[in-house]
């Protein structure tokens, strides 16, 4: 019964001193809970680059490994009537494969060629003249955009693209793409480099490949076989 | 109890302004909470996608679906078509993951809209399958999901899915499915 006629309540400064001390500890708290989920992100994001750069890694290796009849790189500059950047061309009896760097938005593409009465494997693709002049006919016009009058359709094939940089190596001891793959998202960057080695033996190089040299695709572009 | 001045209008108004506030704070913290369930979805989607095609590329004969069973209930799941000793082809679910339904769920299939609910048609559409090719990784015309977990394939659509859109009030968020590169990606 005395406890209960104690009326006189906590004091302000008590009240006062309380809240300080809840506050901080939870401040304490939800700072820990922060530094967790941010780690957490960042894992995930780690992880999901890693990821990406080795299916997209396996996608181009399954691309560029059976090539059959050539496989060239046209770099593109600013001054070309292009997306800038460098773009690999698998020539094979029934398909031909196009992957495309831009570096403008930083994305990978894959053209297809969508001429289906077009035979692969006709005579006009195994010379590289004829193929070159084909080649120049399917191109991308300056927005980005794929005109419905060339041959050529873009998709996109992968994002954040920081480095793609495929070197051929084809010559009567050497017969391998190595292909350096690097993501960068967000800061996230995960690098990749495989050499691959192709199943066919590609015809001869008539010329030799010169690296990281621009060859102007217009009239004709040349690609380095 | 002799105090009978009861409450003064200032005191009122300051209660009733500090509940305003409080009432505010909670609206929009169940608004964010409730509309979470979209992100969840779609991330869980877009994660499956991958694990769908990280199987297909590895051990082959692997599908990417989404269903609705009649009561509601959607998932996502990675199937996988594993062959026997004996030769005979069993159906597995690899991974299974719940998705909410707080959210619409529509799909993009050879320019038609179909909600995971009801087709457009009326008729209750049970899920879909996206076949994943094992050396490229694209996504290949889907079929229509048979509502049975040992037999799923069901009619074929002849047609790629281009998008899964998952809806939630004012939050959109559209998975886009490139089926000639197997490249997926939020709008």
């Amino acid at each position: 019964m005395d406890k209960i006629k104690n009326e006189k309540g906590m004091t302000l400064v008590e009240v006062l001193i309380a809240v300080v001390i809840t506050s901080i500890v939870l401040t304490t708290l939800f700072s820990f809970l922060n530094v967790i989920t941010r780690q957490y992100t960042k894992n995930n994001r780690e992880v999901s680059v890693q990821n990406e750069v080795q299916t997209l890694m396996m996608q181009l290796e399954n691309f560029i490994i059976d090539a059959e009849i050539d496989v060239a790189t046209v770099t593109y500059n600013a001054a070309d009537d292009e997306p800038t950047g460098i773009r690999l061309y698998i020539l094979n009896d029934e398909s031909f494969n196009v992957i495309g760097f831009s570096s403008d938005d930083r994305c990978l593409y894959y053209y297809e060629y969508s001429d289906q009465a077009d035979n692969h494997a006709s005579d006009d693709y195994k010379n590289a003249s004829t193929r070159n002049a084909k080649l120049a006919a399917a191109q991308v016009d300056d927005d980005g955009e794929v005109e419905k009058n060339t041959d050529l359709q873009r998709y996109l094939f992968a994002e954040n693209i920081s480095v793609f940089s495929p070197e051929i190596h084809i010559s009567e001891t050497e017969n391998y793409v190595s292909l350096v793959l690097e993501l960068n998202n967000e800061g996230e960057v995960y690098r990749s480099a495989k050499n691959i080695f192709l199943r066919n033996q590609i015809v001869q190089p008539t010329a030799t490949p010169s690296p990281g040299a621009s060859v102007t695709p217009t009239p004709t572009p040349t690609p380095v076989i | 109890m002799k105090n009978r001045n009861g409450f003064s209008l200032i005191e009122l108004i300051i209660v009733l302004a500090i509940m305003g506030v409080l009432m505010g704070f909670a609206s929009v913290g169940i608004n964010m909470l409730t509309s979470q369930s979209a992100k969840v979805v779609s991330r869980d989607v877009y994660n499956m996608i991958g694990s769908a095609q990280t199987v297909a590329m590895s051990k082959g004969n692997s599908y990417f679906m989404l269903s609705c069973d009649s009561t509601g209930n959607r998932r996502a799941c990675v199937l996988y078509q594993r062959t026997e000793s004996d030769g005979s082809t069993t159906w597995v679910i690899l991974q299974e993951q719940e998705l909410s339904n707080n959210c619409d769920i529509n799909l993009v299939i050879g320019g038609n809209s179909y909600d995971l609910y009801q087709t457009t048609t009326g008729s209750h559409l049970q899920g879909v399958i996206i076949p994943i090719d094992r050396s490229t990784g694209r996504f290949q015309s889907v079929y229509f999901y048979s509502g049975d977990d040992t037999a799923p394939l069901g009619s074929a659509a002849a047609d790629n899915c281009t998008d899964i859109i998952i809806q939630q009030g004012s939050r959109v968020y559209d998975i886009a499915l490139v089926a000639a590169t197997g490249k997926y990606y939020y709008k």
